[in-house]
């Protein structure tokens, strides 16, 4: 049976004129796969497990195009690009300074005044080319080396550089932001309750949040204080309350995520009843 | 030929040949404890520090800028082979699964073709073209916000066995996690206002970012605090080369 004779007036795959919609292609597809991945929720099937490698290989093909021509691109190809055609003019010219095309007259005038001769010229060239892009290269291919047993303690070079570069900037930015500046937010000023005139229910509420904040804040830290045992008249009441701060932070954390996947879950309805079965505006 | 193309071509050539030559000094010099231990840790150490001493230069100092620009793009270009190792697993595992007939095996097809047809229009044509366009819009878009979708029936069913108030504890878990579901939506001021005394004196919503500005920015805290610090003592332990896990099983 037609299926709007069932009432059902699925977007279309040709066009008026009976040309094939790439839209509609595009739109058919994108809901049975959709469709392929909501029926995982009945039981494991062959059409989620299409769904799924599907999307593994599209994934792994759409880091690799972004990483590509997000980083590797701009960072590495296009530099030595760049710095080749522009060395491959110096090595040929017979004069210097070296007119070329790709060098405004400024530029020409600034590599004579810095660089005097075409021998220093070419050396602080290759330098350049060799810390700036040759460098990361070899390191970027020790890290592939991993992939032969044999020489795999090659990728120890780059591992550690890259280690060494978060380990260096974890210490000062997370020192900074992490740690300095949350306590320095916590010194909240009960100022304004000390020095109110008659009865601010604006202030009073908003010291009691403070207070609230501060006392919460330095028991839930008594709780991660393990040094000693949650015992006595201020560790144990205190590492309890404590307890209570961090199951309300976690349980409002958990709402917060259930409600982001709703509204995704909500967001693929829409797309199916909307655009696919036209039967949402 | 193009000289555009001419130079690729050379640049690949060339990379090859390097590989191949570390590789071969990989192998020869493998022996050596001096470079397979101590020059690692030097790195790390030297790459490390010279981070620190970074953010004891003015921004406006050239030498800040020329530290910041270097060490990004070598992270950059180093990260970038590093995914390449990934895709190089995954390629492999998938072809051995075929070759080998594996459970399953018909869907490696599935993901090697996706694979490599969307690295061939996305190589070829970059962002802007249109078979890309289509694979990401039409395939990978919505089938990632579908997955993170179906996640929402899940923790339904695992909220369900975790949240039952058997202790104070979970009980206060629940209420939270309740009170800020209800006040994210229109409908759960509704269903709110059906909730004897406590709906005549306080607003779903206004409890919701109650409990976000007061408990949960000190439960957030109080752990952001717990883990930097940890997180501080770590990485000197890395920089000084006490902690050399990321060397792998060997160490």
């Amino acid at each position: 049976m037609p299926l709007f004779m069932l009432g059902l007036n699925f977007k279309p795959v040709f066009e008026t004129g009976g040309a094939v919609s790439v839209e509609g292609i595009g739109i058919w597809i994108a809901a049975l796969l959709t469709l392929g991945i909501y029926s995982f929720l009945y039981k494991d099937n062959f059409v989620y497990k299409f769904s799924e490698y599907l999307f593994v290989g599209i994934s792994a093909g759409y880091t690799l195009v972004l990483t590509f021509h997000k980083y590797l691109k701009p960072s590495l190809i296009e530099p030595l690009q760049e710095y080749s055609r522009d060395f491959y003019h110096i090595i040929t010219s017979s004069s210097f300074p070296v007119v070329n095309p790709w060098m405004l007259d400024w530029q020409t005038q600034l590599i004579a005044n810095k660089f005097g001769t075409q021998f220093q010229f070419i050396f602080w060239f290759t330098f350049k080319i060799f810390i700036f892009y040759l460098f990361p290269a070899i390191l970027g291919l020790m890290m592939i080396s991993r992939v032969i047993p044999s020489a795999a303690w090659l990728s120890r070079f780059p591992l550690a550089t890259i280690v060494g570069y978060g380990s260096g900037i974890v210490i000062v930015t997370t020192l900074h932001a992490s740690v300095l500046e949350q306590v320095k937010a916590s010194f909240v000023s009960f100022a304004p309750l000390l020095h109110m005139k008659g009865i601010d229910w604006g202030i009073i509420a908003q010291s009691a949040n403070d207070f609230i904040l501060v006392f919460g804040l330095c028991c839930a830290i008594i709780y991660f204080y393990f040094s000693a045992e949650h015992k006595g008249v201020i560790l144990g009441p205190a590492s309890n309350f404590g307890i209570w701060v961090l199951m309300i932070t976690f349980g409002a954390s958990f709402g917060y995520t259930v409600m982001a996947r709703i509204s995704l879950l909500i967001g693929r309805f829409q797309f199916l009843l909307g655009d696919w079965m036209q039967l949402v505006k | 030929m193009d000289k555009m193309a001419l130079f690729n071509g050379f640049l690949i050539i060339f990379f090859i040949v390097l590989f191949v030559l570390l590789i071969v000094m990989g192998q020869t010099l493998r022996t050596s404890l001096f470079l397979r231990r101590k020059l690692p840790l030097a790195f790390c150490f030297i790459m490390g520090v010279t981070m620190i001493f970074q953010f004891f230069i003015p921004p406006e100092n050239s030498l800040y800028k020329e530290i910041e620009d270097l060490s990004t793009k070598w992270i950059q270009i180093i990260s970038s082979f590093a995914l390449v190792i990934g895709l190089i697993s995954l390629v492999t595992m998938n072809f051995n699964k075929i070759s080998r007939k594996y459970e399953d095996w018909q869907y490696s097809i599935v993901l090697l073709l996706g694979f490599f047809i969307t690295i061939f229009y996305g190589l070829r044509d970059g962002f802007e073209g249109k078979e890309f366009d289509f694979i990401f819009n039409y395939m990978y878009v919505p089938m990632q916000s579908t997955m993170f979708s179906i996640l929402a029936f899940f923790v339904a069913s695992a909220a369900f066995r975790a949240f039952r108030a058997r202790s104070r504890e979970a009980t206060l878990l629940l209420t939270a996690a309740v009170i800020v579901m209800l006040g994210r939506v229109e409908l759960g001021s509704v269903i709110w206002s059906y909730i004897p005394v406590v709906s005549r004196y306080f607003d779903v919503s206004e409890l919701a970012q109650w409990i976000n500005t007061v408990f949960t920015t000190a439960g957030q805290r109080a752990i952001l605090l717990g883990a930097s610090l940890g997180y501080i003592a770590a990485s000197f332990k890395i920089l000084l080369g006490i902690e050399r896990s990321y060397f792998g099983s060997e160490e």
